[in-house]
């Protein structure tokens, strides 16, 4: 059973964050006694979907997020609501979009370290933004310099570090994707994270029940790229999912679920 | 279909990430360059174009001229120029280097979050020079797309008058002295004495200074974002929304299509990259797997053509290319926008 606490699936545009964010939110859920919560970082999560799988889901709006943190910080909620209110700050949230990153951030390791029971899923941004994300709280560091912050961020640095904390990297078999994949998992790395997995999933030449099949050309003629594509790195993923032949998201969530448990440590 | 009008000033290529937007624009730039001076910005951080155009990650702020073949014989006149867009020189050319700022240089790093305010000031920069005929941005991916639509207004609310008129007079003043007194009249000094005690007296400091420079610079942002109306106009420039048939979510499509719809009226484009339709149609599938395969793939493509038709949207289709290079890829890409 696994002690990581926080999982960030991340990955190019495309490449099945949310289905297979919802995918290992269900099967933590099945894996482990504790509360697990999905959560789309600064994007809202299907609810809809959470209910029908069973998943809570941890909403957490950059603006509540942001009054709640400075509350805490200068020790008064109606002083809080009076900063984020004043247009000024308003506008710099606007102008400065990774500074809520990082107290979105910061608010979710603050969640967990306050409830030993939690585990959280963040269907999380795709690629270059996610880096901004994960690059925010050394920046501000370096903007802070000194004070209560900088004692917060190193917080967040640690638990970035920490065995608490893994990214999931998907990619999917096209060429960009791939490389694009790597040069993620190398840049998260890079940012000092130490738990990543990479993860090759729709991988339509990996499905046996269809390459079996006598396929028109165009099909074969992608088979057979993909395999071209992926040669080079097949060794390096830590799971490949096969393409799975249904539109209903369910059932994909279900076929990924299976997959996934081989790489839960 | 309206594209063989008359060739709009901007050209701005959006998307969900992933689907080709890189190489689609820069195949539209090497279509257009055959007879057209083109420049080609790109603000994907991923920074994908360099390795579809081989051009050097070190030159980015700068133009890349490219060499393109011309249309027939007698037509030498076009060009493409590649501009890899770099945060930190687009505000450098408006603030000038002199002004050295801890905040203002973290911000603008590459993954600092100002992509989209940078975009802006480098499209107006290049639309005002006139050097081309056309500008072609290969904006952001991701969910962010919208981001992009609404940086003209982020930086409009920064300096918006209900607090510009604080800083109205400091450019002014010289120094940094008479500001912190203005700010201490004008009852921001509380504001500033909280933000201290959550961010230490260093950053307070840093962060006046910050505002300072970009407020002494005011005209020169606000300046910018009268790209606004260019890219409103329906004159001036068309807007080509990019997916791909093997990652497109008609959900996400039908936001980004009812988005930009909300935004300007005018030439917009839904470009489906990967599709299929050709080969499907082809195919007589025997076995259940084959038919629930066809099914699958042609539904997809159904969603996509009913959504865009509801939007309003024309639908620009690129068949799927199967080719190993990057540059293969754009190549044929290219011969597709000939035969559209």
């Amino acid at each position: 059973m696994t002690d990581k606490r926080l999982f960030f699936v991340t990955g190019k545009g495309g490449v099945g964050k949310t289905l297979t964010s919802f995918a290992l939110a269900a099967k933590l859920k099945e894996v482990s006694h504790k509360k697990v919560f999905i959560n789309g970082f600064d994007q809202s999560v299907d609810s809809e979907l959470a209910k029908e799988l069973g998943i809570e889901v941890l909403d957490l709006p950059l603006i509540d997020s942001t009054i709640e943190y400075i509350s805490r910080k200068i020790k008064s909620k109606t002083l809080a609501n009076w900063v984020m209110k004043t247009s000024f700050f308003k506008a710099l949230f606007n102008m400065v979009p990774s500074l809520g990153n990082m107290i979105t951030f910061g608010h979710l390791i603050d969640l967990l370290e306050d409830n030993d029971e939690w585990i959280v899923v963040v269907d999380a941004p795709s690629s270059g933004h996610i880096l901004t994300v994960l690059e925010s709280p050394q920046n501000f560091k370096n903007i802070f310099k000194t004070g209560a912050l900088v004692k917060d961020i190193d917080r967040m640095l640690k638990f970035i570090d920490s065995r608490l904390m893994e990214v999931w990297v998907l990619s999917i078999p096209t060429e960009l994707a791939i490389v694009e994949g790597k040069e993620l998992y190398d840049k998260v790395k890079a940012r000092g994270v130490s738990h990543i997995k990479w993860i090759l999933n729709n991988s339509f030449s990996a499905n046996d029940a269809i390459t079996s099949e006598q396929l028109p050309d165009f099909l074969s003629r992608k088979a057979q790229s993909e395999d071209e594509l992926t040669k080079s790195t097949i060794n390096e993923y830590d799971l490949v999912v096969p393409m799975h032949i249904d539109k209903n998201s369910k059932s994909i969530i279900k076929h990924i679920k299976d997959k996934i448990s081989t790489i839960l440590d | 279909m309206t594209m063989k009008e008359k060739l709009k000033k901007v050209e701005i290529f959006c998307g969900t990430g992933g689907v080709g937007k890189t190489t689609i624009s820069a195949s539209r730039a090497l279509h257009l360059a055959k007879n057209h001076k083109v420049l080609l910005i790109t603000i994907d951080p991923s920074k994908r174009l360099k390795q579809v155009l081989g051009i050097n990650e070190d030159s980015s702020g700068e133009l890349n001229k490219l060499s393109v073949e011309s249309a027939g014989d007698n037509s030498p006149s076009g060009s493409l120029e590649c501009l890899l867009l770099s945060p930190k020189k687009s505000f450098e050319r408006l603030i000038g280097t002199e002004n050295k700022n801890d905040i203002i240089d973290t911000l603008s790093k590459p993954y600092g979050g100002m992509n989209e305010i940078a975009a802006i000031i480098e499209l107006h920069h290049w639309y005002t020079l006139n050097q081309h005929d056309v500008i072609i941005l290969d904006t952001p991916p991701g969910h962010h797309f919208i981001d992009f639509l609404e940086a003209t207004k982020k930086i409009n609310a920064f300096f918006d008058k209900t607090f510009a008129d604080i800083f109205i007079h400091l450019g002014k003043e010289e120094g940094g002295k008479g500001f912190i007194s203005k700010l201490i009249n004008t009852g921001i000094d509380k504001l500033l004495n909280l933000l201290e005690k959550v961010t230490g007296e260093s950053f307070v400091g840093e962060f006046t200074n910050a505002v300072h420079i970009l407020y002494r610079n005011r005209e020169k942002f606000v300046e910018a974002i009268n790209i606004d109306k260019i890219l409103l106009s329906d004159d001036q420039s068309s807007w080509y929304l990019v997916s791909s048939l093997d990652q497109l979510k008609s959900k996400d499509a039908e936001k980004m299509l009812s988005s930009i719809n909300k935004f300007r009226e005018g030439d917009s484009f839904l470009v489906v990259n990967k599709s299929w339709y050709k080969h499907l149609k082809d195919w007589s599938p025997e076995t259940t797997i084959q038919k629930s395969l066809k099914e699958k793939l042609t539904n997809a493509e159904k969603e996509i053509l009913a959504i865009s038709n509801d939007n309003n949207v024309s639908m620009i289709r690129f068949p799927e290319v199967f080719s190993e290079s990057p540059t293969e890829q754009v190549n044929e890409l290219v011969q597709s926008w000939q035969t559209i």
